[in-house]
């Protein structure tokens, strides 16, 4: 009888383990998580990888418990436990790295977003570097330890702007910035998210429908377009142009199936179809070129965008000279090996590998049998890549200090005129503070365009695009109604002049911008229309703007003999087209008129123009 | 055609030197002017001018809404003779004044860019600037007439507007200048002056009118502008830009086009689109003459190698993609697509054979041309 009853109770004890074995496997939550399950049963699983993670240590809270209240009590970040307030404790536990890393990247810090606003409203403080959070030790490219100042703490109007605008876009925040524009903030923005509304669509019936929660509780450890495309869709609109997508004028038409379309984006804006960039158009995604080091950060806090973006096409395309740099992969712990068991296909162990402009290795380009490649990092797909080394359309004497995208955009987007009026008799949300606050921001727009685009030297030195940034004219009312400020255009670098900006468009062409196309509009060395009178020693634009030194579409005009310069580009060290430039622009297009394609022959050499217009091939032609 | 009516209008009164007598001091609304004026009635005048004008729409829309021109064109198109030559502010009888002709000849409607008023898209996010008769324009380069201070009767003529003669044109006060390089060139004879000499033409490539019946949908489209209760307008894309070229049945000569019209149209009743939507009802360009006159010009690329101008853009060039967006065309710079009346569009074979050749003439004064451009931007301080 003892016997029988040691045995019954030890059969139980067994049968309760296995139970409660079988139970664990089929449900992935411990004791602890026993109670959040009983309401939020049916959530997804995160991961392969999270599977046998408790709820309680990424969400904190109370697992022992059916109160709502109490269960919910002290979680971390609320509905996000990867918000930066305390990713520390969550993410951070295991992805020390990551967290780290995406603690100094430039869309957490918004630092270049932030100065350029400053400046671009002639209200610059001479710092460089800002964060919208107070940020606790950051590094900058030496690797030394700076200080950084919050932009909460600055009180002028650009920065209210900031606030209340674009700090929106921003890794550290989450926002709703409407249809295909709600995003969460932290690890979550990028790997969490939220769906066209910012609604729950998954199987955890407690949670449907609820909004500004994730699509569904699984990570997406490699984020596809859409992520991008809820920060990057206005502005620069890279997002947007990428897909062949143009917001436009607005005009809310074609329809489709009787609402505004054919397609929409965040603030009611319908997007058209334009010429999609040749990458996208061949399946690539964003990701496929972009690294995860540009993206999350490199654990240094950089000034700019631009010094932390690592690619350009020349990373994979080559150069005239120069072949994609390569360097052969030994090490299991570096480049694709390291991530490879997110990615759909992998380099094979020991290849080549084509390295960024930062000589750090790409996890998904390598060189095979003479040819380089890249890997769809989602699909798994393999493509060839062009080479253009060697290639003697790239070898044309006067382009070598040209950026690629300077003849391949097929459109580079352009908003000119932005017209903000800022009212102290209202408040509006103000992203970083919180809260509503005195003073609320309105904004129109004179006019779009995306085709010509006008040319100058960026950054670096080189020839680039440029697209307004911005064009800022400010109307004031205070807070009794009295108009401070009438449409008056901002100040840059202590002057009233227009400002624009290197810009890469993002959408390259199928082809590139014919030789002829460029020499031939003058609108490309910045004089809009192009309007010309040899009599009147005139050229200019026939946008014209009441405030503004120059026509509005352009950069420099020419009116009854005097040159009129009043724009600069915004970036240190980049500028406008000198006339020098301008004028050889103009003579290639003597060669052009007749020779219409990029003729190796031609086109790899000094030309001396009177020699060769006198010689005995063309005189005759001439005379 | 407007344009013509309104000088006809002016011109009623010019014939009488009557302005400012006791006779016509005030407008009496129970006077008929065409007792007197037997000439120039209205009906006359409409009937010479805009009744074409007037089938065209009618037609386009007889199967979508009879009604739709009473309610929509119905405020310019049903004049009378106060319309023009009545001072708002005194009731007195004038001789009109640009701003009579302009309540009218607004918009896309030939007139107003005279004045240096350029159009905006229809979005409110557009609606910014200078402001008249409550609608918004971008500042725009005049047209040098207006700068010098030309009114609109000096070129449109009394007769002009009945139709008995032609507006004033370029050559019956001005003389060109062989020297000019561009006059100097033979071909450019087939070219109207107003084909160079127009800044700028204001276009609306594409008008969209929607019905909206019992449709909570409207509220989608409230930053749109509403004709009326039921009609939301909008467009594909509205443009200041130089206008593409076309063949003048009358003389022969390249002249501008404008989209008149380009009509796309969607009746949505609660909130289902009945019958197509966004269906082109109408694909007309017509003849036009920009009011931009300026000694400025587009330079040769203007024209030479510039599909777009002729309106020959080809699938492989183009940018926009409206077929993609659902609509039956694949660009609006594609002559294929559309119909025009009183010229034709150019052909390709006249694209590539004669706009294209690379005459000796051709490269000779192509050079001239670029080094006077050089010059200029050279030389200047």
């Amino acid at each position: 009888m003892k016997k029988a009853f040691v045995l019954f109770i030890f059969i139980t004890i067994c049968a309760a383990v296995v139970w409660t074995a079988i139970y664990k496997q089929n449900n992935n939550y411990s004791e602890n998580d026993f109670l959040c399950i009983t309401c939020h049963q049916g959530i997804e699983t995160v991961s392969e990888t999270h599977k046998n993670i408790t709820c309680i240590e990424c969400h904190g809270g109370n697992g022992n418990t059916e109160d709502k209240d109490l269960a919910h009590k002290d979680m971390y970040g609320g509905n996000n436990p990867s918000n930066p307030k305390v990713w520390d404790k969550t993410c951070g536990k295991c992805h020390e790295y990551e967290v780290k890393r995406v603690s100094s990247t430039i869309m957490l810090t918004n630092t270049g977003l932030i100065k350029n606003t400053l400046e671009a409203w002639g209200e610059s403080d001479n710092k460089s570097l800002y964060s919208q959070n107070h940020i606790q030790k950051a590094y900058n490219d030496n690797g030394s330890i700076i200080d950084i100042s919050s932009i909460a703490d600055n009180d002028n109007i650009s920065a209210d702007m900031y606030r209340k605008f674009c700090s929106g876009c921003h890794v550290g925040q989450a926002a709703d910035m409407g249809y295909r524009g709600a995003h969460s903030s932290g690890c979550a923005a990028c790997h969490f998210p939220y769906g066209e509304y910012g609604e729950y669509a998954g199987e955890d019936k407690s949670m449907q429908g609820k909004y500004m929660h994730s699509v569904t509780h699984k990570m997406q450890s490699l984020p596809d377009d859409d992520v991008c495309l809820a920060c990057h869709n206005r502005s620069g609109r890279i997002a947007l142009s990428y897909r062949g997508y143009y917001d436009g004028n607005n005009a809310l038409v074609p329809l489709k199936e009787g609402i505004p379309g054919p397609d929409l984006t965040s603030g009611l804006r319908n997007i058209r179809h334009f010429q999609a960039d040749v990458h996208h158009a061949a399946g690539m995604e964003c990701i496929d070129c972009h690294t995860s080091n540009e993206i999350m950060g490199d654990g240094y806090y950089y000034e700019n965008m631009y010094n932390q973006v690592e690619i350009s096409c020349e990373s994979c395309h080559g150069s005239y000279i120069e072949k994609p740099k390569t360097k052969r992969e030994i090490k299991e712990n570096t480049g694709s090996q390291n991530i490879k068991s997110t990615y759909a296909k992998n380099i094979p162990f020991g290849s080549s590998v084509v390295l960024t402009d930062k000589e750090r290795p790409f996890t998904n380009v390598y060189e095979k049998n003479g040819e380089f490649k890249l890997i769809s990092k989602r699909s798994g797909v393999e493509r060839n890549i062009k080479i253009i080394t060697g290639t003697e359309e790239h070898n044309i004497k006067g382009h070598y200090n040209m950026e690629c995208y300077s003849c391949h955009s097929a459109s580079v987007i352009q908003c000119y005129g932005c017209h903000v009026e800022y009212d102290e008799r209202q408040t509006m949300y103000d992203y970083v503070k919180d809260k509503e606050t005195k003073g609320a921001f309105k904004e129109t727009e004179d006019m779009r365009t995306f085709f010509p685009f006008p040319l100058s030297y960026n950054q670096n030195g080189k020839i680039s695009p440029v697209t307004p940034g911005c064009q800022t004219f400010l109307t004031h009312i205070d807070e009794k109604g009295n108009v401070v400020e009438n449409d008056k255009m901002v100040e840059f670098r202590g002057k009233q002049q227009m400002k624009y900006a290197p810009f890469f468009g993002h959408s390259i062409g199928k082809k590139a911008v014919d030789c002829k196309v460029c020499h031939n509009n003058t609108a490309f060395l910045g004089f809009g229309d192009s309007l010309f009178s040899y009599e009147n020693k005139t050229l200019t634009s026939a946008v014209k703007c009441d405030n503004c030194p120059v026509p509005l579409n352009s950069l420099n005009s020419v009116e009854n003999g005097d040159f009129l310069s009043k724009s600069d580009i915004v970036r240190t060290g980049s500028k406008v087209l000198e006339k020098e430039t301008m004028l050889k622009s103009i003579d290639a297009m003597k060669c052009i008129v007749c020779h219409e394609n990029a003729d190796e022959k031609y086109y790899n050499r000094d030309i001396d123009y009177e020699k060769i217009l006198n010689d005995s091939t063309h005189k005759h032609l001439l005379d | 055609m407007k344009k013509y009516l309104m000088t006809a209008l002016i011109n009623i009164f010019l014939i009488s030197t009557a302005y400012g007598s006791n006779y016509h001091k005030n407008y009496d609304d129970n006077m008929d002017c065409s007792k007197c004026h037997k000439d120039y009635s209205i009906e006359a005048i409409n009937s010479v001018h805009f009744n074409n004008e007037r089938k065209i729409i009618n037609d386009a829309f007889h199967n979508f809404d009879n009604e739709f021109g009473s309610k929509n064109c119905s405020s310019c198109h049903n004049m009378t003779c106060k319309s023009c030559h009545k001072n708002n502010s005194n009731n007195m009888i004038i001789k009109p004044e640009n701003s009579n002709c302009l309540v009218c000849h607004k918009d896309v409607y030939t007139g107003i860019e005279y004045e240096g008023y350029g159009i905006r898209e229809d979005h409110i996010r557009y609606k910014r600037g200078l402001e008249k008769d409550k609608e918004y324009y971008l500042k725009m380069l005049p047209s040098v007439h207006h700068e010098v201070g030309i009114k609109c009767a000096e070129c449109h003529t009394k007769n002009s507007l009945l139709g008995k003669e032609n507006p004033k044109d370029c050559l019956t006060c001005h003389t060109y200048n062989q020297n000019i390089i561009d006059h100097s060139i033979k071909a450019h004879d087939n070219v109207a002056c107003i084909s160079c000499h127009a800044a700028y033409s204001p276009m609306e490539l594409g008008s969209f009118y929607i019905r909206l019946r019992n449709s909570s949908n409207k509220e989608l489209f409230s930053e749109l502008p509403q004709l009326d209760d039921e009609y939301v307008k909008s467009s594909y894309m509205r443009v200041n830009e130089r206008p593409p070229m076309v063949i003048d049945n009358e003389t022969g000569k390249y002249v501008p086009a404008k989209p008149a019209f380009i009509i796309f149209t969607t009746d949505i009743v609660e909130n289902n689109v009945q019958g197509k939507e966004n269906n082109m009802i109408l694909n007309r360009w017509k003849k036009t003459y920009p009011h931009t006159v300026r000694r400025e010009t587009v330079l040769c690329n203007g024209c030479h190698g510039n599909e777009k101008a002729f309106l020959l853009e080809s699938d492989e060039n183009r940018i926009l993609y409206p077929d993609k967006d659902g609509l039956s065309i694949k660009s609006f710079y594609n002559s294929k697509y559309f119909s025009i009346e009183g010229a034709r569009f150019v052909t390709r074979e006249e694209y590539n054979e004669k706009i294209n050749k690379k005459s000796k003439e051709y490269i000779k004064k192509y050079m001239e041309k670029l080094d006077q451009l050089k010059k200029v931007i050279k030389e200047s301080k």
